[in-house]
């Protein structure tokens, strides 16, 4: 009986062998998916955005986020607009600018004859009226906060940076033509009419309850009168009127949003927000190739396996690890990978108030020199990005074109970045400390990739005559201000490319300058710097800048952030943007195979 | 019974009532409402803390504020008052559509994930306690206390890689070796082997036509690209409502009574001629038709069994009516999987997705629609319904023991009455009321569950308001979530205490 | 989570219905039919206490023994190799020491011939040895459950009995605090809780979330106290004028001691997985700590690519989890003395 049963098992194994060894069953001669396909989804262009679009203005301090801006680098069109290589590029499709006066600085903008909202309606005069009166806050609301008196603006606008340093814009209603004039030079006035600042004044103007007729003669009237009565309820609709619900569940009235660039809002279910091409488009340059890009909202997490999938072509994670890139390329060649250089940087600031810690410029020193910066290029960025360097100056990041030229020039703050043990010694040695110096290093307690870099920083300079004590802090960012909660923290700042937004970080008493930095050369240099208009001017300047900073060691800077996006091998035309502006800055360009 | 409902409700009120204030403090002390703009600066750094200020109530001391959230809340409660808003979050939006929107994807998800936990734990728990101490039963137990112990968001990493990417490649091209068939086989004949245990003789008969059986089948529906085309077809169709009619026979009734075989197979019938009138009906069709479809033909069914089954006309009757709703239900799932094809081709040939709870701009039709939230829905259910799953198992199986060790039992075995009488009849239907109870806490507890589930699926969810809540110290979402999950758990206890006491006549409610 | 809400410590919703507890229904190998081994036993005509019966049989559960073995091995593991509290270890390495990175910090562990090599799981980023980074991890985890465990059974037991033995206004006030906390899903308070507490430490941290957890047990405890504060030798303790203190601790007490410990060590496997999914949600342990929970939160991206970050914390943590639900499971089994075997 069990001889039996044993020979009918090995034959059956047997004969299971042989069988596979004859090969497969199933399996589809012909691709059944192509046919059905085109008639729907594959035209279809899928981005992930890990967080849901807030509001169809992002100009609000409420909506000023990155994926607002990525949908409306699709759904708006400005003069001007940052290319991958971080250099502002102007925009024939929706016109052109020049500067025709240095004194007082004076820009001549013309909007494109064709160029229409959407919904038909000319984009001219009353629209950019309506952008500088809410940027520029020139409309106090009368009411003042009790605590600090200061009086608040009806336009709760993200920023009055540049608005605030010109003249109302003069014209009549339907004007395409008009000129930007400034009460004091502003360098970074170039950049000042890009992205998704135009909004449609006809819009603002109907729901606040003012007549559109007369290419918005009313609102124009209202703006210059600085009638406050008139604009209190247009400057509302403006503030919240174009918020989205929170996690975007689905759209407000579609005639509310026109759009002005290649692409118009469509749709949204469940945080999928859809764009169709805008069929009033008048451009060509800029005109969309794809019919209907779809965002989708995905946790950077969960990002890599929905590409794999399938579910989305386009993944931008925000803080891609070293697994991250692996993980991507081991996908295979099904998806494309590109890694570059982001314009976020690392750097520890230091605390250097009379009494602090970093008082001596010559501890700061020390501190830089033990810092291993170059380790913690080869641990965290050249894994992902090959081409990653330390970074040596503070207002440009490695990825820009004038970082060699400025770099050169600033001998101080060159460097490979390996740590200096022994220079740090007899740095410290020569400010006379002969007991450890305990610094405590604050990082954000959530991020394991600063808990190890402040290990890194530990292991070294704890060899040098430093004592770091690190500081996990979960409300670290609110710490920041606050003079003597930490001696040193790690954290990053993202570069945008602007000439004079770095200002507040360097300057004596700067609202970001949470070290209590101070020094009169570099505080004269950035005053010289922010009324610079001639871009080909600044370089110079702020190599000066760097070499001083460098010299009195603002900081410790450490690398600027690898980047990485990933995209379906179906995919073509996408190209990395550090700036941003994003990924979707070229979307209107990209096609996708079926 | 109303005295005892109506004083369970103002009890359960001022419980909800206490809960919200706990919740609400641990809330707004879990951190700083303005962390994430430190490093900002300018105007817009005073103006978006004014504005959170303004729509959080910030400048409101907590104990007041508690009391203007609650006057929010209770807003929804006077019908005809104030617009009902729950509240704003820090934006200054209005939570309760934030809530609305999100309700419905997230009760899907869990009422599909606790039914199907119920359905699959209750099966599985009365089989393990009807084989106990068996080689099943222990695998079982083994099984459940892996699942129990498995960190959620690693399980769902591991499916996502598992049974999305991977099956959808498959799918892609469906084909086996056969030795992957033959092993499959071998595996299924092992399991039912197992599962149905008996003597030597008796596994190895079961292993070898189940092992047999299942490599034939895999190898036929493969051959005939039935994993590209799925569906039932005709025959397949009749094979099952055959089959289901003498399931249920089986179940319900036994064969000892012919007639009553006879009159589920006439229903069996009548479903399938239902299923043949229905085809042009069900091209595209809407809730409604098919719900009216099936009501008509369970009726038809029910006339049709107890005519037939004569002098047993009540349980015939009842039976056909059963078999006709089943029926109903496979050619749900008979259209859904005919729907695929086309789905599959417009989600470019990869349907199972690891993201979201729908497609976007999915033009198609009713079936099509409906297969897209299922396609949608199978990962995080299976997530979620695999942990609901391990209690559910193991408290059916104690409780089933329990009843089967207990006089009466003992009493009707000794009656002589059959064991499928004495399991379906007498142990099942105890052994089920202590389940009432598990239901309603694991119906909160999944809930709970979801917050994990829907973060790890892309969905936007109740769960992702409480997340972001936490996240943002923003208690006006996160009470929204609370309240649903508060009140659900608080109405189940209750609706578990009544049936209860409608299954178990020893309990009054008073 | 969801298992954390699971009437698994309590099934009874309702204090009006609480009395039939499933606890006493589960079942083994047991006594109704005696097997040889036990006819043989019964032949002999030595008294057992209580205390050796439940030793007899919960030894008799294979589970259960499987799960002590585990367990202990995972604790002498993690408390051996590399040290606590400042005593050193086996293991030479220490945790947070940086060093190279050998072979892109894959593991050196090989079975056959077994060796552990240098770094036997491997090495994270930094290079630190990522068994000494596990076994911290354990020991972080193995701490905050028991805590959890213990801080739940000390409250749960003592509203439970106080509830359960006086009545009246002290009950009904108890068990509505109880209701009230029980309404908020586990994971739900939890979240709120670490959001105030884990920066604070992990032994804040596990305590607090020790002090949202108790009330399944408190209910179970209560329900035991109510049927046993009716018996008779209650009855007798009072009627010799015995005090509350003396009957609640000497009498009923170790009478509910089997619930107690059933319900603490299933508080512990759920304590395990709630760290880990506060882990996911970013609320729990947070750097310089590690936990098991921490450590596979942050090696999620490293699944495919370096899958020994992720896996060996992660079996660590099923380790634990199944080791403490099997040990739970036998002693349900050796204190429940209604248990029998169904007569088929």
């Amino acid at each position: 009986m069990r001889n039996k049963r044993a020979t009918t098992l090995a034959a059956l194994s047997i004969g299971a062998l042989m069988l596979s060894a004859c090969g497969s069953a199933g399996g589809t001669a012909e691709s059944p998916a192509s046919e059905g396909a085109t008639e729907n989804l594959a035209t279809t262009i899928n981005i992930a955005i890990s967080q849901a679009p807030t509001g169809y203005n992002g100009n609000t301090a409420a909506t000023n986020s990155v994926y607002n801006g990525y949908v409306s680098n699709l759904t708006t069109s400005g003069f001007a607009a940052f290319t991958a290589a971080g250099e502002l590029e102007a925009n024939p499709d929706f016109g052109t600018y020049e500067k025709v006066s240095d004194d007082p600085l004076t820009i001549k903008y013309t909007i494109d004859e064709d160029a229409v909202w959407s919904d038909g309606v000319p984009i001219d005069y009353d629209d950019l009226l309506l952008t500088w009166a809410a940027m520029s806050g020139t409309n106090p609301s009368g009411v003042t906060d009790p605590e600090t008196g200061a009086e608040s603006d009806l336009f709760k606008a993200s920023s009055t940076n540049g608005f605030a340093q010109t003249k109302m814009i003069e014209g009549e209603p339907g004007d395409k033509e008009f000129e930007l004039v400034f009460n004091e030079p502003y360098a970074d006035w170039e950049a000042l009419l890009t992205g998704d600042l135009i909004v449609p004044a006809h819009i603002a103007a109907e729901q606040g309850g003012l007549s559109t007729e007369g290419d918005g003669a009313a609102l124009v009237d209202a703006i210059q009168n600085k009638d406050v009565a008139a604009l209190t309820p247009v400057a509302e609709f403006w503030n919240t009127g174009w918020d989205y619900e929170a996690d975007l569940p689905t759209l407000p009235d579609l005639a509310l949003l026109p759009s002005s660039g290649p692409y118009k809002l469509d749709n949204a279910t469940n945080g999928t927000l859809t764009l169709v091409k805008n069929d009033k488009y008048w451009g060509e340059e800029r005109a969309g190739k794809t019919d209907t890009i779809v965002f989708k909202t995905i946790v950077d997490e969960e990002a890599v396996q929905a590409l794999q999938n399938g579910d989305v072509d386009v993944i931008d994670p925000s803080s891609p690890s070293v697994d991250t890139k692996a993980a991507l390329e081991q996908i295979g060649e099904t998806v494309t990978v590109d890694t570059g250089t982001s314009l976020t940087f690392s750097h520890i600031d230091l605390d250097q108030r009379p009494g602090a810690v970093f008082e001596d410029v010559k501890v700061r020193q020390a501190f830089n020199a033990c810092t291993p910066r170059a380790d913690m290029v080869d641990k965290f960025v050249t894994p992902i990005d090959p081409e990653g360097t330390v970074m040596n100056l503070r207002e440009y990041q490695p990825g820009q074109p004038d970082y060699e030229t400025v770099l050169d020039g600033a001998e101080a703050a060159q460097g490979d970045g390996s740590a200096d043990i022994e220079g740090a010694k007899k740095l410290l040695a020569e400010a006379g400390k002969t007991e450890p110096v305990k610094v405590s290093l604050m990082y954000a307690a959530t991020s394991q990739l600063r808990a190890d870099m402040v290990a890194l920083v530990k292991d070294s300079c704890d060899k040098a005559g430093f004592e770091i004590v690190p500081q996990p802090e979960a409300e670290w960012s609110a710490k920041l201000s606050q003079p003597g909660a930490w001696d040193a923290v790690l954290f990053g700042w993202a570069g945008s490319g602007l000439v004079a937004s770095g200002q507040s970080i360097y300057v004596t008493g700067g609202e970001q300058n949470f070290g209590g930095y101070t020094d009169p050369e570099v505080d004269r240099l950035w005053t010289e710097i922010a009324t610079t208009t001639d871009a080909d001017k600044v370089p110079a300047l702020k190599t000066e800048l760097e070499q001083r900073l460098a010299e009195t060691q603002y900081n410790v800077v450490l690398y600027a952030n690898a980047d990485i996006i990933a995209h379906s091998s179906k995919l073509e035309g996408v190209e990395m943007n550090p700036t941003q502006t994003g990924i979707t800055w070229n979307a209107y360009s990209w096609t996708k195979q079926a | 019974m109303f005295y005892f409902i109506a004083k369970r409700s103002v009890i359960s009120f001022f419980i909800m009532l206490a809960a919200t204030t706990l919740m609400y403090f641990l809330t707004i002390s879990s951190g700083d409402p303005f962390e994430d703009l430190g490093e900002t600066n300018g105007p817009e750094k005073a103006a978006t803390i004014a504005a959170r200020t303004e729509a959080m109530n910030l400048d409101v001391p907590p104990i007041p504020r508690y009391f203007l959230w609650l006057q929010d809340v209770g807003h929804c409660l006077v019908p005809g008052g104030i617009s009902c808003t729950l509240g704003q979050d820090r934006t200054g939006a209005a939570v309760l559509p934030q809530l609305e929107n999100a309700m419905g994807s997230t009760l899907r998800l869990v009422v599909v994930a606790t039914v199907l936990a119920l359905i699959l734990g209750v099966v599985v728990g009365i089989v393990t306690a009807i084989r106990q101490y068996s080689v099943f039963d222990y695998s079982v137990t083994f099984l459940s206390f892996l699942l129990f112990s498995l960190p959620l968001f690693w399980l769902s990493t591991l499916l996502k890689q598992y049974m999305a990417i991977d099956l959808n490649t498959w799918l892609a091209n469906p084909q086996f070796s056969y030795l992957t068939i033959a092993l499959i086989g071998v595996i299924a004949g092992v399991v039912w082997a197992v599962v149905v245990g008996g003597d030597r003789r008796r596994r190895l008969m079961v292993f070898g036509v189940a092992a047999v059986a299942t490599a034939l089948a895999l190898y036929l529906l493969l051959v005939t690209g039935w994993f590209t085309k799925p569906g039932f077809g005709l025959l397949g169709m009749l094979v099952s409502a055959a089959g289901v009619a003498v399931l249920w026979t089986a179940l319900l009734a036994g064969f000892r009574r012919r007639r009553v075989l006879h009159a589920a197979l006439a229903a069996a019938a009548v479903s399938f001629i239902g299923y043949l009138v229905s085809i042009p009906l069900l091209e595209n069709p809407n809730w409604f038709i098919v719900l009216a479809l099936v009501v008509v033909t369970a009726v038809v069914a029910y006339l049709v069994a107890g005519v037939v089954g004569g002098p047993f006309r009540a349980q015939a009757a009842k039976i056909g009516a059963v078999i006709a709703v089943s029926v109903g239900l496979l050619i749900v799932v008979d259209r859904l999987l005919q729907a695929y094809p086309t789905l599959s081709a417009k989600a470019g040939g990869r349907p199972i997705p690891t993201t979201g709870s729908q497609s976007a701009n999915l033009a198609g039709t009713f079936w099509e629609i409906n297969l897209d939230f299922a396609l949608h829905l199978i990962l995080p259910t299976i997530a979620l319904t695999l942990i609901s799953f391990a209690t559910y198992t193991r408290y059916t199986r104690a409780s089933q023991l329990d009843v089967m060790n207990q006089d009466y039992i003992r009493t009707a075995r000794a009656k002589g009455l059959s064991e499928r009488t004495v399991l379906v009849k007498h142990a099942f239907r105890n052994a089920m009321i202590p389940i009432t109870t598990l239901m309603a806490f694991d119906f909160a507890g999944v809930l709970g569950g979801a917050v994990i589930t829907e973060q790890v699926f892309g969905w936007n969810g109740m769960g992702k308001m409480f997340v972001d809540g936490i996240d943002h110290v923003d208690p006006g979402p996160v009470m929204a979530f609370f309240l649903v999950v508060g009140t659900a758990a608080v109405l189940f206890n209750m609706l578990a205490d009544i049936a209860y006491a409608f299954l178990d006549p020893r309990i009054t409610l008073s | 989570m969801t298992r954390n809400d699971s009437p698994r410590d309590d099934s009874r919703a309702s204090v009006e219905l609480s009395e039939m507890t499933l606890q006493s229904q589960d079942t083994d190998i047991a006594t109704a039919t005696p097997t040889r081994e036990q006819t043989d036993r019964i032949r002999t005509t030595e008294a057992k206490s209580q205390g050796r019966l439940i030793r007899e049989r919960f030894f008799r559960h294979k589970g259960a023994l499987a799960g002590i073995a585990l367990l202990a091995l995972i604790f002498l593991l993690a408390f051996t190799s590399i040290g606590f509290a400042g005593i050193p270890g086996w293991w030479n390495k220490d945790y947070d020491v940086l060093a190279d990175r050998f072979n892109e910090g894959r593991p050196t562990l090989t079975l056959w011939p077994f060796s552990l090599g240098e770094h036997p799981f491997g090495q994270d980023v930094l290079g630190r040895d990522y068994f000494a980074l596990t076994m911290r991890g354990t020991q972080t985890s193995l701490i905050i459950a028991f805590i959890v465990g213990l801080v739940a059974m000390v409250i749960g037991t003592t509203v439970g009995a106080i509830a359960g033995y006086f009545r009246g206004w002290t009950e009904a006030f108890l068990m509505r605090i109880t209701d009230v906390v029980i309404t908020i899903p586990t994971v739900v308070i939890a979240a709120a809780v670490a959001g105030i507490v884990a920066k604070h430490g992990i032994i804040p941290f596990a305590l607090f979330l020790g002090a949202v957890t108790w009330t399944g047990l408190a209910r179970l405890v209560r329900g035991e106290f109510l049927s046993l504060r009716e018996k008779e030798f209650v009855e007798s303790a009072k009627s010799v004028g015995a005090s509350s203190a003396r009957i609640i601790f000497r009498h009923i007490l170790p009478n509910t001691v089997g619930v107690i410990i059933v319900s603490t060590t299933l508080a512990i496997s759920s304590a395990i997985l709630l760290e880990t999914a506060l882990s996911y949600l970013g609320l729990g342990v947070t750097a310089p700590d590690t936990s098991l929970g921490k450590a596979i939160n942050d090696n999620r991206s490293a699944l495919t690519v370096r899958p020994w970050l992720f896996l060996w914390p992660g079996a660590f943590i099923i380790g634990i989890a199944l080791a403490v639900n099997f040990i739970g499971d036998g002693l349900r089994d050796a204190f429940d003395p209604k248990q029998t075997r169904v007569k088929q």
